[in-house]
């Protein structure tokens, strides 16, 4: 049972760097970041943005003899960065959870679909097995399957992909864990679903007062369901703070862009697509100051130095990694 | 009136399905593509989009129906004569990765559909490649490196290249940018844009995400079940598709609003078996306005208005008489 009044969960200076044969990989190049209780946190960014490597390491998922992880994890008053691998296994699947994208390849395909969650009950609840199973197949209803007895005998591939990524979330739900840690839960998924899965998570976040990371790099589906977003870019958050305060009235120039190159369904559609120039930073090497100055429109001199992560508009909560000046960004968000 | 250069008739797909069963996956469509125009071809996984792009280039031969080019049946060519024919009707892929030979040069890959098809010689054929890499971004110096020396959407910029090569009349993109990330798609969106109203090309562009759609295609034709069950041009059917399934599927879409005062549509269930469709109107199994009729009786597609088609009894939009 987790307890207490502030942050439930608290990263500092998180670093995750991979061994590759041209050298070190910094995928998350110090990341500070809480999460609220009850709050549902949407980390987004585009591929190699750290924002999966993050999500793993808050749990210790991509530890091995590549992968380099300092800094603090606070979690329930428990430091998890350094824990050993026996209590951090504990914390996985009874407090914090992670929900992958792909769940066939999550789910074992030679076991039926309760029997999974029985396991993940079982591993740490001491609970008979015909108890198990009935708590099975009500999560399976929880998650909203029709026909939950029937899933639960079911084998996954017997299953459509919007009923497994449900299955998975039933999984990660069987101990009523404090986190639930969603990476790209529907990017797999047609909308329909999508929308059906979104639904789901929003109802955990306020009748479990389940914490959420969704992790995504779908701005709409931030939209739909955020409260606060954290925005990263080559290994670095670099900007954050609440849903309105981050899409509609962004202060980071890549922040900007990104969202003014997503093609709406609503609003005026115009010739072009205002796209960004270049290619986000995936190699070893990284310039020493702003990682997306080279793609900025707006880069100066001062882009050189590493900006810090902060509140600098008097804004409290609204936080970001740019250096220019307000009234420069002002013309980056009118472009 | 708009000159269509492609027009489907009757199309039908079958694949053998499980246990023997025949699977329809395009169920006797007709479709016209006009002459210079972008026609998005939109639905949800499995609704048969991909196969239609495929069979209208018989990239996978179709069960039955026509296919015109230019008013010519291409569905019983072969030989050199349908190679020759082929030149003008290419594809472009969504994973622009395994489908580009990763042991081949860059140059040589693009080279290889003007060669075969076209019959360019050597000389001929590397001036034009030279002069597709700078048309689609990547510069002359790129057709000496391979394929996995670049990045996800450099590679689809050489799959375009590739499908430019034989100066194609017609394109089908399938998914072109699904693989992308959000501010390289916009990349590749403007790029075709741009390809297609520079050189006059026609184009199917096929995609699940209505919001790249709105913002490339001149009309949009929506699947499912293998069906089209509607066809508009773009700002009709954002603006409010006629067919229930059409509206449900835009209702679904995550929109970056302030305030998503919009009603989300659901829809009730799963996709039904394909290789057991429902009797009457196939959507009727998840549409909240289906009524006796839509059970027995299989609506047509028909024109409800000008330019615009739905395959519905009770279409959401008014119908106007004597079309």
């Amino acid at each position: 049972m987790v307890t207490g009044t502030g942050p439930l969960l608290t990263v500092r200076d998180l670093r995750v760097e991979f061994d590759v044969p041209a050298g070190r990989l910094p995928a998350v190049a110090g990341v500070d970041l809480t999460l609220a209780r009850g709050e549902l946190l949407a980390l987004v960014g585009e591929s190699g943005s750290g924002k999966s490597a993050l999500a793993m390491s808050l749990v210790g998922l991509n530890r091995g003899p590549r992968v380099h992880i300092t800094g603090e994890v606070e979690f329930d008053g428990q430091e998890l960065v350094s824990a050993p691998e026996a209590r951090l296994r504990k914390v996985r699947g009874r407090d914090i959870v992670v929900v992958f994208q792909d769940a066939l390849a999550a789910l074992n395909p030679l076991q039926r679909v309760g029997a999974q969650v029985v396991e993940m009950i079982r591993t740490h609840q001491r609970v008979t097995r015909a108890q198990a199973w009935r708590r099975a197949e009500e999560l399976l209803g929880d998650v909203g399957i029709g026909n939950p007895q029937r899933a639960a005998r079911a084998y996954p591939h017997q299953l459509s992909g919007g009923m497994r990524q449900r299955v998975m979330i039933a999984i990660g739900l069987a101990n009523d864990p404090a986190v639930l840690i969603a990476d790209e839960p529907t990017t797999a998924l047609d909308v329909s679903i999508q929308a059906q899965v979104l639904a789901l998570l929003k109802r955990l976040q306020t009748e479990h007062h389940t914490s959420i990371i969704l992790i995504t790099h779908d701005l709409g589906v931030v939209a739909e369901v955020a409260d606060r977003v954290a925005v990263m870019y080559a290994g670095r958050i670099v900007e954050q703070g609440t849903r309105d305060e981050v899409l509609f009235s962004p202060q980071h120039p890549y922040t900007m862009a990104l969202l003014h190159s997503v093609p709406r369904v609503d609003g005026p559609v115009g010739d072009r697509l205002p796209a960004i120039a270049g290619a986000p930073l995936t190699g070893v090497r990284r310039p020493p100051g702003c990682a997306f100055a080279p793609r900025c429109g707006f880069a100066h001199d001062a882009c050189g130095t590493p900006p810090a992560l902060l509140e600098r508009f008097g804004k409290p909560g609204h936080l970001d990694a740019c250096v220019l000046p307000a009234a420069t960004r002002e013309k980056a968000s009118a472009s | 009136m708009p000159v269509p250069l492609v027009q489907v008739e009757g199309l039908r797909v079958e694949f053998n399905g499980d246990a023997g069963r025949r699977v329809r996956a395009v169920r006797d469509v007709d479709l016209e593509v006009y002459e210079g125009e972008t026609l998005g071809l939109v639905g949800e996984s499995g609704c048969g989009k991909s196969t239609l792009g495929r069979a209208m280039l018989r990239v996978t031969e179709p069960t039955a129906g026509t296919i015109r080019f230019l008013g010519q049946d291409i569905t019983r060519l072969r030989g050199t004569v349908f190679r020759r024919t082929r030149a003008d009707l290419q594809m472009v892929f969504q994973d622009p990765f395994s489908s580009l030979n990763p042991r081949r040069k860059v140059a040589d890959i693009i080279a290889e559909p003007l060669r075969r098809a076209r019959g360019a010689d050597r000389a001929s054929a590397a001036r034009i490649v030279d002069e597709l890499l700078d048309l689609v971004g990547l510069g002359a110096d790129a057709g000496g490196r391979r394929p996995h020396e670049f990045s996800g959407g450099q590679r689809q910029r050489i799959g375009i290249a590739r499908a430019l090569a034989p100066s194609p009349r017609f394109i089908v993109a399938d998914e072109p940018v699904s693989a992308l990330d959000v501010s390289i798609q916009a990349q590749i969106i403007n790029l075709l844009s741009d390809l297609a109203r520079d050189r006059g090309l026609t184009m199917l562009f096929i995609s699940h995400d209505l919001g790249v759609v709105r913002h490339v295609a001149d009309r949009v034709a929506v699947m499912y079940l293998g069906q089209i069950i509607e066809i508009a041009d773009r700002d009709s059917f954002f603006a409010g598709p006629a067919h229930p399934y059409g509206e449900a599927l835009l209702s679904s879409v995550p929109t970056l609003s302030r305030h998503p005062g919009r009603e989300r549509i659901e829809l009730a269930g799963d996709l039904p078996d394909p290789a057991d469709p429902p009797a009457g109107c196939l959507f009727h199994t998840r549409c909240r306005y289906a009524v006796e009729q839509c059970r027995t009786t299989a609506p047509e597609l028909r024109e409800v208005q000008p330019g615009r088609m739905a395959r519905c009894h009770l279409p959401l939009v008014p119908v106007q008489k004597g079309l």
